[in-house]
């Protein structure tokens, strides 16, 4: 039987050096309605393909699989995925898939456009020759349904300041060109949620609804004149000005009680995601928030246990040469599982209902990357909670390389890849309730030129 | 909110006003640059420029708002192209000019036009006060309805909740109007027949002083702009040679050149404790070793480009310049010694660590490097230890940085089919100039490698921190490289060598046109920019690569001041 901390152990965990920590408190959840919420982890490299895939039953490869892996024992799963175990359950591993669409996207820019089209299923808005995220990537895609207009749409965090490329910014996009910027540092997330005044009988914050009321009409009487392009920008501004407005009734309207203890570090990477994911926890056991996000940086080689260096200038790219870079990089999957399973922890510690908020709650495990030789088959993806949701857990899917595109491996290349991405993205839209049947691209040339088809949802990853 | 402590402590600059005979064209300029420019781009303030123009609409020193970061384009942040309003954003900005506005409305100042509590006269104290901030927080005059707007605002919220609630309410009115954060322009109705208009007084002297103050206009401007005086490219150029004057334009040229030349880099600096820090033995040292050396880093940066560019005044300068600024921690690197110090010119500097409200000390001491070793912004620290991982350099951070920045062509990131380095052949090399070579050696990696490698082996004297350095493990520093695919291809012996030939390429001084006209007009270029590009880059060549003669020729050109807004 997988072994699941129990909420008596949570709460031990939470009295055991848990002072500096911001979590939520207990029994704060609504009792019934509760809301259907999502949260994407995100992690940047990608996994050791052959130390990810948990095989115990020696399918292998070539056919596709779905089974029941709550049974399994430790020794059962990977390296990668053991970690999960005690998780299993709660959790559906996806191996197989392709990022055939992005292998289709151009070419060079392997990183980019593999977190573009990882998170969007679009392809990218290539400007200057950078690839851009194309459109919404799915936490924002899902947030249009599920956000409350009058809370915060989503939260966007970091820990190691993230990892897109083109500067300090953000892989998660609110529209094509529309990157969200990301809160690093767990003090300014907790200000952003708990420090927030409004209403009440101060004479100033009572009246915030009537100041931007009369902000929002100076943005129409400004456009006049300007081109398309400039206009939007302004009804984009004057859009979230009003949406600002209901929010700060709406907050006041949240049965947050007494808020998380303000963290007191910036910088620690292990330290900073426990924080932010305890105010995350927190805005979603209140409904602060429906929809957030943690783009996890780069770990260190000393995450990893390793001597100095730099994990991508030094092992990322030699898992299929060199048997130090390939036990690096199954560890630094390994380290993500374990936050993964970390995650799923504390939001299971919170009553909500009859269950736990992470019974309401789709987590979805997206790595940057296929595999960290910069390969765009063999995405790995994980998926996990939603108990009260069409998500289905405690499985094992595995899909053979069907798709007729061809790709570059370490052995030289692949005639096909595996099913396209996109599908798990519909499904995790499905799962939290929306009728999406497609994510960005719908199909895609094949090698053999036949249409490949991109829409639909991966129907084994739902009831 | 925290105050930050300002940044310029100990000597005031002393205004090099010998430098800016550079800029009172020296070399005679034949006239305005008469192209227009594309499709404009509307530009929302910066976070550097809403906090300058804070400052100094409400005449004193107030607490920094801190925004929600910028994506960058091309390095620079302000391009407008990523720059949507975000929910965060809009959020931040009504939080923050809360808490700043009351603070306002209780202590009153030069800008309010009676005591904080309103006065024998609250009511027309309000309105005068309100009237003249509104025009001077738009940057425009206002029509008699948009005051007559406010003021119904202010009256209605002081029968309400009095004076000093009903200004501070007003005044995130006008601080959350989009004619505040954005610079809107919509041009002179005449239409000339290249589709251009000319930009309005207001939104020229708008134009001017974000670009070369990063703040909002003063005085003398907004004087000017109320006489419809700035539609005169001459008078222009002569606000432009005035406002090079300025303290502001330092700054701004700062803040220019940190986003061109990576400044930002310095703060991810990693480096591996064994390496650089043996001697110290617990993480709080070292940490606190690798904050000094940032700040030591940023404060030679923003003193170096101050020297570069305006006390020299010369894109030559900032390749070549001996000039140092070292601290006490990184004169050791740069093979200065300490006694030298004790004479020199100094400068204390405050930088944000990049902690919210944290911040890092540097004293820096004006030196002559060793004209052997060291020459221009390339050869010092916060480049070669921004470009670097934590144990060795890297070439090939090195080596695209500068062929992006300086000579403007777009790297091409490795193709989709690399090989893996083989690194069972991984015994075979000694140096790290060794190991980069074997993507050279592999003929998938050449073509490209030989470009990018040809400029990055040439530093490979300096190591991840930036110091001088002969041998690498162990065996002498091959320095030597090549320019390859430019207009001065050929060898070079070291790094000295190639700043110097960078500092006679043509196409290095377009480059550095282009990267402010990317900065000056919140985007990147366009077809429909090149006729204007072109005759700028002619203009900059001739002149010598005379920095402050490119900012006047740029802000008082046509395409500067004209828009092809609409449409």
């Amino acid at each position: 039987m997988p072994l699941r901390p129990t909420r008596r152990g949570f709460l031990q965990a939470l009295g055991l050096g848990a002072g500096s920590l911001a979590l939520p408190s207990l029994g704060r959840a609504q009792d019934s309605g509760a809301p259907t919420r999502f949260l994407l982890f995100y992690t940047s490299q990608g996994c050791v393909p052959p130390r990810w895939v948990c095989d115990p039953l020696g399918y292998g490869e070539d056919v596709d699989w779905d089974v029941d892996w709550t049974t399994w024992a430790p020794e059962d799963f990977s390296d990668s995925l053991r970690p999960l175990q005690p998780w299993a359950d709660q959790v559906t591993a996806i191996g197989g898939l392709g990022l055939v669409s992005a292998e289709a996207d151009g070419s060079a820019y392997r990183h980019e456009r593999m977190q573009v089209h990882g998170l969007s299923g679009a392809d990218a808005l290539w400007i200057n020759g950078f690839p851009y995220g194309g459109d919404a990537t799915i936490d924002q895609q899902i947030a249009d349904h599920l956000a409350r207009g009058d809370r915060y749409r989503s939260l966007e965090v970091s820990v190691s300041r993230g990892l897109s490329y083109d500067g300090f910014g953000s892989a998660v996009y609110r529209g094509p060109g529309q990157p969200l910027p990301v809160i690093d540092d767990p003090r300014e997330l907790w200000d952003r949620l708990f420090a927030f005044q409004s209403g009440g009988s101060d004479p100033v914050l009572s009246r915030q609804g009537s100041v931007l009321d009369a902000v929002a009409g100076r943005f129409s009487a400004v456009a006049g004149g300007l081109s398309s392009e400039d206009r939007r920008k302004l009804e984009v501004h004057a859009d979230l000005v009003r949406d600002l407005e209901r929010r700060i009734v709406g907050v006041q309207t949240a049965a947050c009680g007494d808020a998380p203890g303000r963290p007191d570090s910036h910088g620690d990477p292990d330290l900073d995601f426990e924080n932010h994911l305890g105010l995350i926890a927190a805005a979603f056991s209140c409904d602060l928030t429906r929809v957030a996000s943690i783009q996890m940086g780069q770990l260190t080689m000393s995450q990893l246990g390793l001597g100095a260096g730099d994990v991508h200038a030094e092992i990322a790219h030699e898992i299929y040469s060199n048997p130090y870079a390939e036990d690096g990089m199954t560890e630094y999957a390994a380290v993500h599982a374990r936050q993964l399973a970390r995650i799923l922890e504390v939001l299971d510690g919170i009553p909500e209902g009859s269950g736990s908020v992470l019974d309401n709650t789709v987590v979805a495990w997206l790595p940057e990357l296929a595999d960290s030789w910069h390969g765009m088959d063999r995405y790995p993806v994980v998926v996990a909670g939603g108990r009260n949701t069409r998500l289905r857990t405690g499985r094992y899917l595995s899909y053979a390389r069907t798709t007729p595109y061809e790709t570059p491996t370490a052995e030289g290349s692949s005639p096909r890849m595996g099913v396209p991405h996109q599908k798990a993205l519909v499904g995790l839209c499905q799962a939290v309730g929306l009728p999406t049947t497609a994510m960005g691209v719908t199909t895609v040339r094949g090698s053999d030129g036949s249409s490949i088809d991109c829409t639909g949802a991966l129907t084994e990853m739902l009831t | 909110m925290h105050r930050p402590p300002p940044s310029w402590l100990g000597r005031a600059w002393l205004l090099p006003a010998a430098a800016l005979v550079a800029c009172k064209d020296a070399v005679k300029p034949a006239g305005p640059i008469d192209d227009a420019a594309g499709a404009p781009a509307l530009h929302r303030m910066t976070e550097v420029q809403l906090n300058r123009t804070l400052d100094d609409l409400f005449e004193q020193s107030v607490d920094d708002l801190s925004l929600p970061p910028e994506i960058a384009v091309h390095g620079f942040s302000n391009n407008a192209l990523t720059r949507d309003a975000s929910p965060y954003l809009v959020e931040v900005l009504q939080r923050d000019l809360t808490e700043l506005t009351a603070e306002l409305a209780r202590d009153g100042g030069t800008w309010l036009a009676c005591d904080p509590g309103g006065g024998g006269d609250p009511a027309g104290c309000g309105h005068t006060t309100l009237a003249r901030l509104q025009q001077r927080a738009w940057r425009r005059g206002t029509t008699p309805v948009e005051q007559a707007w406010l003021m119904d605002l202010f009256d209605g919220w002081q029968a309400e909740v009095g004076f000093e609630q009903a200004l501070q309410l007003s005044l995130l009115v006008v601080l959350q109007s989009p004619d505040f954060l954005y610079l809107v322009e919509h041009g002179e109705a005449a239409v000339a027949a290249d589709g251009a208009r000319s930009l309005t007084s207001f939104e020229v002297a708008t134009r001017l002083s974000y670009f070369l103050w990063d703040t909002m206009p003063d005085a003398e401007l907004f004087e000017l702009a109320a006489r419809d005086a700035l539609q005169d490219p001459a008078v222009v150029r002569q606000q432009a040679q005035r406002m090079l004057l300025d303290e502001r334009s330092r700054q701004a040229t700062n803040e220019l050149a940190r986003q061109w030349l990576g400044y930002d880099k310095i703060q991810e600096i990693d480096p591996d404790p064994d390496t650089f820090f043996e001697d110290e033995d617990d993480d709080d040292s070292i940490g606190g070793s690798v904050a000094e050396l940032k700040a030591a880093y940023m404060a030679e940066f923003d003193l170096f480009v101050r020297h570069a560019l305006f006390e020299a005044g010369t894109l030559d300068a900032l390749l070549t310049s001996r000039v140092g600024f070292v601290s006490r921690e990184t004169a050791p690197l740069y093979g200065v010694s300490l006694s030298a110090l004790s004479d020199a010119p100094s400068w204390t500097m405050v930088f944000p660590t990049g902690q919210t409200g944290e911040y890092n000390e540097a004293t820096v001491y004006r030196v002559d490097l060793d004209s052997d070793r060291r020459a221009g912004i390339f050869t010092q620290g916060a480049f070669l230890a921004g470009h670097a991982h934590a144990v060795q350099p890297s070439p090939v951070l090195r080596g695209v940085f500068l062929r992006e920045r300086m000579l403007c062509v777009d790297s091409v990131p490795p193709p989709d089919d690399v090989p893996p380095l083989d690194t069972e052949d991984n015994t075979g090399w000694t140096t790290n100039r060794e190991r980069y070579a074997a993507h050279t050696n592999n003929p998938a990696c050449a073509t490209c490698h030989e470009s990018i490698d040809g400029i990055g082996f040439t530093f490979e004297n300096y190591d991840a921190l930036g110091a001088w350095r002969d041998t690498d493990n162990g065996a002498p520093v091959d320095a030597t490289g090549k320019l390859f695919g430019t207009d001065v291809d050929g060898n070079v012996t070291d790094a000295i060598e190639l700043v110097e030939t960078l500092a006679a390429s043509r196409q290095v001084y377009d480059c550095a046109v282009k990267n402010v006209w990317r900065y000056g007009m919140h985007r990147s270029e366009t077809g429909d920019d090149l006729a204007a590009l072109h005759a700028l880059q002619d203009r900059f060549w001739a002149s010598g690569g005379t920095w402050p003669q490119l900012l006047v020729d740029f802000a008082s050109s046509r395409a500067f001041l004209t828009t092809k807004a609409g449409g």
